[in-house]
């Protein structure tokens, strides 16, 4: 009421001239704007604005003086353009405070991650990753309850997805020499196994060799980062399945973690070819009448995704059915990812 | 003495309608805000009063950003380049009007080591 009665007083700008001081490259400082909401969104600009700068001490600074949610909003915000400057470290501190937003913060941030130099997929890489992972999990100290988990599952899964896709290579000695996060590795070299390969169940055949050592590994040309582009599903899982161990894969989305290497290997050569976004719906099929579950869910979950209804298989398993009604309510295009972080869960 | 030279000043507005009386336009966006009605129907019929779209935007945009979880919704409403600038800090980030956690489905699935 003070304030209004103050306002009253004073002299009156125009409208116009009121909305060009609340205009944040008015160079009016956000703490001197007369109404509140506009000076929240100056402050969560400028919070971004210095991520982007790696300038984490005015990122501290400014998002303090915002409370509840827009304080959470102005860390995601800082997290964000701090992984995509590449500091990663910094971005996922910042993460750990974003509250309500911390998993959001931390699915943007890890597709900000740059490659790290040095690593190849001819060559282990079990001293890196570990590395790493101490750097997550230094950084999400103080992360509310049940996110540093998903932190380290989606950015290992990210570091191992930067090691192989867009490698031109699908050799698969560091993913097999990883003992922590093996089927984050598994993911990512099937990804590229599959990209670099034939497609269809050809390719599939030519990765599994590869994998075995009884046939020779895809290989082609290496592709920036930035080009690595495929085919994710949303991380939206039937009911039935919400207490099933999975695993963080391509663009925010989760996929089935087998029960034991073998499978999970499947699994994941399952997912590298929707990852493709010229994979027909024939491999999929296929799978549907493997025996084996987390298989044959995996195709249930993609199939509809790759053409749209399978009205005329019959003899689904009630889990298969529940993914195919899943797919049909979340509508059925697949999304094509590029560098732009995808919605992960609430978005 | 201040206090009765802001009365002076500015006698407060009895409802949404006198905040136009305000010489100011931060304080009459400020004032309306204050009479504001709950219902989303009643918000837009208010705001649709402002005979200003600017001004109108200003209401509105301060109205979502104070709450967007619960008033985001308001930002498909703005006509003003300014509306529609300060509004993509909401519009543009869906999950600021996603439910609090305590309302959310389960959490995701447990994770592989």
């Amino acid at each position: 009421m003070f304030w209004l009665l103050l306002a009253g007083c004073g002299t009156p700008d125009s409208p116009q001239e009121l909305a060009r001081k609340l205009s944040s490259d008015a160079g009016t400082p956000c703490e001197q704007m007369p109404l509140a909401g506009a000076r929240t969104t100056c402050l969560v600009t400028r919070a971004a604005s210095a991520g982007g700068r790696g300038d984490s001490v005015t990122v501290d600074q400014t998002c303090a003086t915002l409370q509840g949610l827009w304080a959470d909003e102005c860390r995601f915000r800082a997290g964000e353009e701090l992984g995509k400057a590449g500091h990663t470290d910094a971005a996922l501190r910042q993460c750990a405070q974003a509250g309500d937003f911390a998993r959001n913060c931390i699915t943007h941030a890890a597709w900000g991650l740059p490659r790290q130099p040095g690593l190849r997929p001819d060559q282990p890489a079990g001293p890196a990753m570990a590395e790493f992972k101490g750097l997550i999990e230094s950084a999400m100290d103080g992360a509310p309850p049940g996110v540093a988990p998903e932190a380290i599952d989606t950015l290992m899964a990210r570091a191992w997805f930067n090691l192989y896709v867009g490698s031109g290579s699908a050799d698969p000695t560091a993913a097999q020499d990883a003992e922590a996060f093996s089927a984050q590795a598994r993911s990512a070299w099937a990804i590229e196994a599959m990209r670099l390969g034939p497609g269809g169940p050809q390719g599939l055949q030519i990765a599994r060799a590869c994998w075995e050592g009884s046939g020779p590994c895809p290989s082609g040309e290496p592709l920036p980062l930035e080009r690595t582009l495929g085919r994710y599903t949303p991380p939206i899982l039937p009911p039935s399945m919400e207490r099933h161990p999975h695993v963080a894969g391509f663009g925010g989305s989760t996929r089935l973690l087998g029960p034991d290497a073998q499978v999970d290997l499947q699994v994941a050569l399952i997912e590298g070819a929707f990852y493709r976004q010229d994979t027909g719906p024939e491999l999929f099929v296929d799978a549907l009448s493997s025996p084996v579950d987390e298989v044959r869910w995996t195709a249930c979950k993609l199939l509809p995704r790759v053409q749209g209804w399978t009205e005329e298989i019959e003899g689904l398993d009630p889990t298969c059915l529940e993914y195919i009604g899943l797919s049909r309510r979340r509508g059925r295009e697949p999304r094509s990812a590029a560098q732009t972080p995808p919605h992960p869960r609430g978005e | 003495m201040i206090a009765l030279l802001l009365l002076a000043c500015t006698p407060e507005p009895a409802d949404f309608a006198g905040c136009a009386a305000l010489s100011a336009p931060d304080a009459r966006t400020l004032c309306r805000l204050q009479h504001l009605p709950a219902e989303r129907d009643a918000i837009l019929a208010q705001a649709d009063t402002i005979a200003d779209p600017l001004e109108r935007d200003m209401l509105l945009v301060e109205l979502a950003v104070s709450d967007p979880r619960n008033q985001g919704w308001i930002c498909k409403q703005v006509h003003h380049d300014y509306g529609e600038r300060q509004c993509l800090q909401v519009l543009g980030r869906p999950h600021l009007s996603t439910p609090p956690k305590a309302d959310r489905p389960p959490e995701p699935p447990p994770r592989a080591p």
